[in-house]
């Protein structure tokens, strides 16, 4: 018999992690699967995510794992109030601190174990990433090209005569 | 080969046609071109960040849109505001997933600054129904015809005065009541008079019940409202470059009364137009859900409110900056509930300055005043007297005090504290104009003012007597030279020593002494000053290390660095922001009464 403080995460290439359950149970999706399983050995696979992304989401939960309220952040939809005043500690900034390829493969991970203090931080490195950039320098940002046609260029246009016309 | 669009309008099997007309060219490079914006639009499709789902990229864009300073209701004080649209409008602008994103979110373009633009009739149909904030301007054309057609889902109205004669025109009209009206600011944008408007307030307000749950008015029209606000929580009245004139006692108290809901009040520069008296039988006024109650820059007089408000002890009082307080010992003030089992208090006096706040973690009443004439003004007598009667003082078991030249007085206070477990207190030791001979012939004043009032209150049998710890904050003022480290034994008059001594002999001993030397600003910055300062000190006090436990001398640090006095998270109450943000300098609690010592 295990350890039953812990549990064993398989990555989608087959990686394996021990980890303890409170860790583990700041993601809604496998809070909900351990109470549905009950006390049990079994691996819980997570067919979804590669071993680098599951590292990092680990890496997050275990510095996060004496937050308060941890399961009750804002969620998608949710508390807007929270949101406007969330500051990103240097810490968050430091974790997201990496490839824009592994960045965006963490916050979908996140999104589907529903880790929203994950999805959350993620979201908000990325909106300080497009703050104050033009179209144009987002898009160099992101490696997206212009799919605007003619007709929509010169509704966009026209919109950006708005800013003149307070 | 086979070039086809996406929309399969134009579809050519056997391109390159033999001999094409002109129309068939064009609508070739017409079908061309879709198929290079679909080619594009699939390159996106494949883009890293797109590898997100439109929900997380809506998640991402409210952190850019929904931002507090996004929108500038929020922004009572500031002058020349105006919505920011450009990051929104920018946005739809990348690409058209992004675009396909942002317009299929109706919450995003209902935060509206009013113009008569395209911009605003294009946000207004983008918003769908979704619950309206507009930013407005009076006088504005048109508005009242918005406000009337978008009623029903209108949040919030924050109405910037820019002339003088249309305040509120364009609300006139509009049926309040019928709406869903959540908050209504009025701010003024240039410098209106306010009080030359004449539009009686049963005009703005003439129903008789209203769902607001935030009221601000800056400035108040010259008259306050008298309908009911069942739902109020946040009343904000200010005035930045007038004073704000109520017409009397009573249509304030009418307005706190219609109010039942009230959890913050918020007044500044308010005074009086007409003085009138309160009857004795008036019954007082319940704001059973209040958590701060704040009078900034107001007269005296409105102190009297207080007397006459009902609220729960775990609230909030800050009376800051009273105006024309020429006698200190008229400020009339009852028992305060929420002061009851208060167990801090910070008390920094010098002349015609005060700050004293007595809090908890969920409580907590706050007084600041300062007054220029120092000569005639002073706290002293009200610290002695009043303080003791309008405050009680029994549960205290935390005392921080600074009395500037007025020590003498710390005895008349400490036996109002038999619980008392930590004391504080902060003097200034020395003149900078004093030389070591000087120094040496006469001991520092202060510090046997110290000395004296702790012997007079804490020598006594059973005074204060689970007091355990003793923290001196000394500014040392005197000219620090070559001599210095003999200069210091007058810090630790006998009397002190003798003090220590009983109480230890009585089994009431202060068991913790620590000293935390400060320096004013701008002073000797000589290398060593920051340990021999606290050397010679520390052999100052060697008298009373037998009858203390732990005797701790700190380095020395700038005078503000060190300051004992700090002011506690609990006065920055939380929900006070929720309908707009409160002036980091002017309007929120900060403990800014110190300055500079003078030379």
């Amino acid at each position: 018999m295990g350890d039953s403080n812990r549990l064993t995460l398989v990555a989608s290439d087959g990686g394996k992690f021990v980890v303890d359950k409170e860790v583990v149970q700041m993601s809604v999706l496998l809070k909900n699967m351990i109470e549905d399983l009950g006390e049990t050995d079994e691996s819980i696979p997570i067919p979804n995510v590669t071993s680098p992304v599951l590292t990092k989401v680990i890496e997050f939960c275990e510095n996060h794992r004496t937050d308060a309220a941890r399961t009750d952040g804002p969620n998608v939809d949710g508390d807007d109030a929270r949101m406007r005043t969330a500051v990103v500690s240097d810490w968050d900034r430091q974790f997201f601190d990496v490839d824009q390829d592994l960045m965006f493969e963490i916050i979908v991970a996140a999104n589907y174990l529903d880790i929203k203090s994950l999805v959350d931080v993620g979201c908000k490195v990325v909106a300080d990433m497009i703050k104050g950039k033009s179209p144009q320098e987002i898009r160099d940002l992101f490696d997206i090209v212009n799919d605007f046609s003619p007709e929509e260029e010169a509704a966009l246009r026209k919109e950006n005569e708005w800013a003149n016309d307070r | 080969m086979l070039l086809i669009s996406s929309s399969n309008q134009h579809v050519y099997r056997d391109w390159p046609i033999a001999t094409p007309s002109v129309k068939e060219l064009y609508t070739i490079a017409s079908a061309v071109h879709d198929f290079l914006i679909d080619v594009r639009s699939h390159i996106n499709n494949l883009a890293i960040v797109h590898t997100l789902p439109d929900e997380l990229l809506y998640h991402i864009f409210k952190h850019l849109l929904l931002r507090r300073e996004a929108y500038p209701g929020y922004t009572l004080y500031e002058r020349q505001k105006h919505a920011e649209t450009r990051i929104l409008v920018g946005l739809t602008h990348v690409c058209r997933t992004w675009r396909n994103v942002l317009l299929h979110a109706p919450q995003f373009w209902a935060c509206i600054g009013y113009s008569v633009s395209e911009q605003f009739t294009a946000f207004l149909e983008r918003s769908g129904s979704a619950p309206l904030s507009l930013f407005v301007e009076d006088g504005t054309p048109g508005l009242a015809d918005v406000l009337s057609e978008h009623m029903r889902r209108l949040k919030r109205i924050d109405l910037v005065m820019t002339h003088n004669g249309s305040y509120f025109t364009p609300l006139l009209s509009l049926p309040l009541s019928k709406t869903s009206l959540e908050c209504f600011s009025v701010s003024a944008d240039v410098d209106c008079d306010a009080t030359s408007v004449s539009v009686p307030s049963s005009l703005l307000f003439e129903q008789p019940n209203l769902g607001l749950k935030a009221l601000a008015l800056c400035p108040v029209p010259g008259w306050l409202p008298t309908n009911h606000f069942p739902a109020l929580t946040h009343l904000y009245l200010h005035e930045e470059s007038d004073s704000l004139w109520m017409p009397n006692f009573h249509s304030f108290l009418a307005l706190l009364s219609n109010s039942p809901a009230l959890q913050f009040v918020y007044i500044s520069n308010a005074f009086l137009n007409t003085y009138d008296t309160i009857p004795p039988a008036t019954p007082t006024v319940i704001l059973d859900q209040l958590r701060s109650f704040v009078l900034l820059e107001c007269e005296t007089v409105l102190v009297d409110l207080l007397n006459h408000l009902s609220f729960p002890a775990d609230s909030f009082v800050r009376l800051s900056h009273i105006r024309n307080i020429e006698e200190p010992t008229k400020i009339n003030l009852r028992h305060l509930a929420l002061l009851d089992g208060i167990q801090r208090m910070d008390l920094a006096v010098e002349k015609a300055k005060v700050l004293l706040v007595a809090d908890g973690p969920s409580r907590g009443f706050w007084l600041d005043n300062y007054h220029h004439d120092v000569c005639t003004v002073s706290w002293m007598s009200w610290i002695s007297d009043v303080l003791p009667a309008t405050i009680p003082l029994s549960h205290l078991t935390s005392l921080r005090i600074y009395l500037g030249d007025d020590l003498p007085i710390l005895s008349s206070l400490l036996p109002h504290m038999p619980t008392l477990l930590e004391l504080g207190i902060r003097f200034i030791y020395g003149h900078p104009s004093q030389t070591i001979t000087e120094a040496a012939r006469k001991p520092d004043e202060n510090a046997a003012a110290v000395a004296g009032a702790l012997h007079l209150s804490l020598a006594q049998q059973r005074a204060c007597p689970f007091l355990c710890a003793l923290h001196l904050e000394v500014v040392v003022r005197r000219r620090l030279g070559p001599g210095v480290m003999q200069n210091f034994t007058d810090m630790c008059p006998a009397t002190l020593v003798e003090t220590l001594a009983l109480r230890a002999r009585s089994e009431y001993p202060v068991r913790r002494l620590t000293i935390q030397p400060a320096r004013p600003l701008g002073k000797s910055k000589k290398r060593n000053i920051a340990t021999v300062v606290p050397e010679s000190i520390r052999r100052a006090f060697s008298p009373v290390k037998p009858f203390i436990e732990e005797f701790t001398v700190h380095d020395m640090v700038p005078h503000e660095t060190g300051a004992m006095f700090w002011m506690r998270d609990c006065w920055n109450v939380d929900g006070e922001e929720a309908y707009w943000n409160l002036h980091p300098d002017y309007d929120k609690a900060r403990y800014d009464w110190y300055t500079e010592p003078k030379e």
